[in-house]
């Protein structure tokens, strides 16, 4: 197994005691597509971030194991972690571009993931991060490689970002929301661009995600999150026919092309899920 | 002795709060402005300020109160008029990396005037870095205050001022070596307390803390 | 409303937007969809008046609109940013922010105003003090929003304004989008990747690539699939594919 969670659990302190955000997740994950659906809140970001040990301070990690590929996280050196991070394990955040150095082009950041793993000079990390820019279909590589974050479109500081994490080749990805704000074509070609790595490489690939479709169709398995808790897991093919009442919610209150609405159903939340 | 030490003390952290208050606006001004105006306002605020930073700081205090009357209101002018390039260069690279985001973007469609842009939107964001500059550069302020008062430039020898304490009482180092010691120390301890200041001020105001 | 009439914007030597021309009526509501990098954000941030290098007609309510943008035009016209997490400021709180456009254009009357446009947002007043920091990506949309709609405006510009949220607060905010503009007779060019979000919004959707408007169509013949375009077919191809995996159990459940 290439991630073992179990029974995590992320706190913070905050001055009427610790307020815990994640309650026990397990999951694991081999060489292949988990992903994790849920709300704004959900502790989704929390759980991938744990995995790679990069929690705000303020944040105490429990768990009965937490582990990547035999390595436990809990209590591996500064300098294991390091190891991992970025090289065996990448991790695409939500926010690409608060996420991007603002005053480094976009070539630069990409060409200087790629040295710090793969080493060479500076002329060919330069030709390799055009290369990569290509692959993940930004138009005129050459131009957006010499722009800084402020001048490119949302959708590009997102493919940067994806390129910045490819580079090094991991053994795992971890990819937060990475195509919320592409158009449906890229967002194919992304996808198929993880997708090969995956199956070419033995990648295992963590998607974070809201769109539940999306994640339906593109995943093996799919873990629903609500509160800090898994309260669903199943194959991806069985979406449909998901039984928790919060699935559903989230599936109900998409808008569709083929059915149109004059209102979105909204979701209402039940105390109950809490305790599930 | 010693209350020459504690007097010194006054006029030395005095000089220094003085070219503080003088130099920390001015240099934020010229920065936010230059940064968010752009165009030939930059250019022209830039390279008055690479004027000023091309001088040795020294040298140049050195000139201007030798222009003028020695002192310690023309030492803290001279001081002053030499340490605030910096603080312009920050403020600028700080504004201009402000300048394009989508927040500042929102004021703008707001209606809001430059001018209130730069003064309640982006001088706010501005400030943390220019204060932990600010204390990480109150040493070497102090050892321009004190280097002129040595060389006679600054505040006159019958008062006590640090630098001023040295040359005065270098005649006696072999003799006395603890009477130009005991100022020499505290330009020193004063300079170590301002830059652990400073470190302390940076791990307060980073914004990346976020509180 | 809102007249765009052969529109060119240029960075420096490269023109991004070449030649696009375009209208919403009052009260009406036109979304954009199309390739990542087309040119969506900066059509709206030229007609907004944020980005003053383009050529070409803009026109808000039959009246020219020049380089430079006076105050009563940002009464008129508001816009909501793409990225939740850089539109509102990170030293301000929500209440500060939202008081902004009122001191701005001299309103009154201001803690009614900030009370009634949370609770237009449906955010709750416990928020109104907290910094942007401590609120989610979907509340901070909203508050984006409430600031929009403080100066009473007539026409918003909104990019994208869903898609950072989850889809349960993403229904929310559409729900609230259509009340407004029933309730306010709004004026919505709206910029989005989702064709289905799009078509909820919008009676009209035009679609763009490379810089061009490729195709402008009506929502029920997006829906229906007349589509002239390849590029609108591949994209809501895609769009369908992605529905179909889920939409019969879901509609029957
Ligand atoms: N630094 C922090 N201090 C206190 N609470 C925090 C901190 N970071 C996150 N939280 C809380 O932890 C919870 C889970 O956050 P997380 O970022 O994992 O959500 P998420 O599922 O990724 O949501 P989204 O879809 O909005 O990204 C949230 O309720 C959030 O308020
Ligand atoms: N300030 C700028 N300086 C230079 N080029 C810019 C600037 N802003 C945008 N561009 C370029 O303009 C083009 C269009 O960008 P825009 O943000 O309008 O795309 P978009 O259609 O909104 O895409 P997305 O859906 O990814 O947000 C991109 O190629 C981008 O690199
Ligand atoms: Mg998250
Ligand atoms: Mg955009």
């Amino acid at each position: 197994m290439l991630v073992e969670i179990d029974n995590l659990r992320v706190a913070f302190s905050t001055p009427s005691g610790w307020a815990e955000a994640v309650r026990g997740v397990s999951l694991t994950l081999g060489r292949e597509k988990l992903g994790i659906v849920g709300e704004s809140g959900s502790g989704k970001s929390l759980t991938a971030r744990s995995l790679l040990r990069l929690l705000p301070g303020n944040a105490r990690v429990q768990a009965d194991r937490l582990a990547f590929d035999g390595t436990d996280v809990l209590t591996a050196s500064e300098k294991q972690m390091r190891a991992i991070r970025g090289k065996r394990a990448g991790l695409i955040l939500q926010d690409p571009k608060y996420s991007l150095n603002p005053v480094m082009t976009a070539g630069d950041q990409v060409a200087e993931a790629w040295r710090a793993h793969k080493g060479g000079s500076k002329r060919a990390a330069r030709r390799a991060a055009v290369d990569l820019l290509a692959q993940v279909r930004i138009r005129d590589p050459a131009r957006v490689a010499g722009a800084y974050p402020h001048e490119l479109s949302g959708g590009m500081g997102q493919r940067v970002m994806i390129a910045m994490m490819l580079a090094p080749d991991p053994e795992l990805l971890i990819a937060d929301e990475p195509t919320s704000a592409l158009d449906a074509t890229v967002q194919a070609e992304i996808l198929r661009l993880m997708e090969d790595l995956v199956s070419r490489r033995g990648m295992g690939l963590l998607l974070i995600s809201h769109d539940l479709p999306l994640v339906g169709h593109f995943c093996d398995r799919v873990a629903v999150m609500y509160a800090g808790r898994v309260v669903e897991e199943l194959r991806a093919g069985e979406l449909a026919h998901a039984r928790h009442p919060y699935t559903r919610g989230l599936l109900d209150c998409l808008p569709r092309l083929s059915h149109p609405e004059a209102r979105l159903a909204v979701m209402h939340r039940d105390p109950a899920w809490l305790a599930a | 002795m010693y209350s020459r030490l504690l007097y010194g003390g006054r006029i030395t952290l005095g000089m220094v709060v003085a070219v503080v208050v003088l130099v920390a606006p001015l240099g934020l001004a010229v920065g936010c402005v230059a940064g968010y105006a752009g165009g030939i306002w930059d250019r022209l605020l830039m390279r008055v300020t690479d004027i000023f930073l091309a001088f040795p700081r020294l040298i140049l205090a050195l000139a201007f109160v030798a222009a003028l009357r020695p002192g310690v209101t023309s030492a803290v002018a001279a001081i002053a008029l030499t340490a605030w390039p910096p603080y312009a260069r920050l403020a600028r690279a700080e504004t201009l990396g402000l300048r394009g985001t989508d927040f500042i973007a929102a004021v703008r469609l707001c209606g809001a005037t430059p001018g209130r842009i730069v003064l309640r939107h982006i001088a706010p964001l501005c400030l943390p870095s220019l204060i932990v500059r600010v204390t990480l550069d109150m040493s070497s302020i102090i050892l321009t205050a004190a280097g002129l008062g040595f060389l006679g430039m600054g505040a006159q020898p019958p008062s006590p001022e640090w630098g001023a304490m040295i040359a005065t009482a270098r005649r006696f180092i072999l003799e006395q070596w603890w009477v130009p010691t005991a100022p020499g120390l505290a330009i020193f301890v004063a300079s170590l307390a301002f830059n652990l200041l400073g470190d302390g001020l940076r791990d307060v105001l980073d914004p990346k803390q976020g509180v | 409303m809102i007249d765009i009439d052969g529109l060119r914007v240029r960075f420096g030597a490269n023109e991004v937007v070449h030649g696009i021309s375009l209208a919403v009526p009052r009260g009406g509501s036109f979304g954009l969809v199309g390739e990542s990098g087309s040119g969506k954000s900066t059509i709206l941030r030229a007609y907004s008046g944020l980005n003053p290098e383009w050529t070409g007609a803009m026109r808000l309510d039959g009246a020219e609109l020049g380089r430079r943008r006076d105050r009563a035009f940002f009464r008129r016209v508001q816009m909501v940013f793409q990225d939740p997490y850089g539109s509102l400021h990170p030293r301000q709180t929500v209440d500060r922010a939202l008081n902004e456009p009122l001191i701005v254009h001299g309103l009154e009357d201001r803690d009614a105003r900030i009370a009634r446009a949370l609770s237009d947002v449906a955010l709750p007043r416990n928020v109104r003090f907290r910094y942007p920091h401590q609120l989610s990506g979907g509340q901070r949309q909203r508050v984006a929003i409430a600031r929009a709609l403080m100066a009473e405006p007539d026409v918003l510009l909104l990019d994208e304004p869903t898609s950072a949220l989850d889809v349960s607060v993403q229904a929310e905010v559409l729900n609230l989008l259509r009340d407004l503009q029933e309730r306010r007779g709004l004026t919505y060019l709206l910029v989005s990747h989702n064709l289905a979000v799009v078509a909820h919004l919008c009676s009209v959707i035009g679609v763009m690539q490379g810089g061009d408007l490729v195709e402008t169509l009506s929502a029920a013949d997006l829906r229906a699939g007349r589509v002239r375009h390849p590029h609108t077919a591949e994209l809501r191809a895609l769009t369908v594919e992605l529905e179909e995996d889920t939409a019969q159990p879901a509609a029957a459940g």
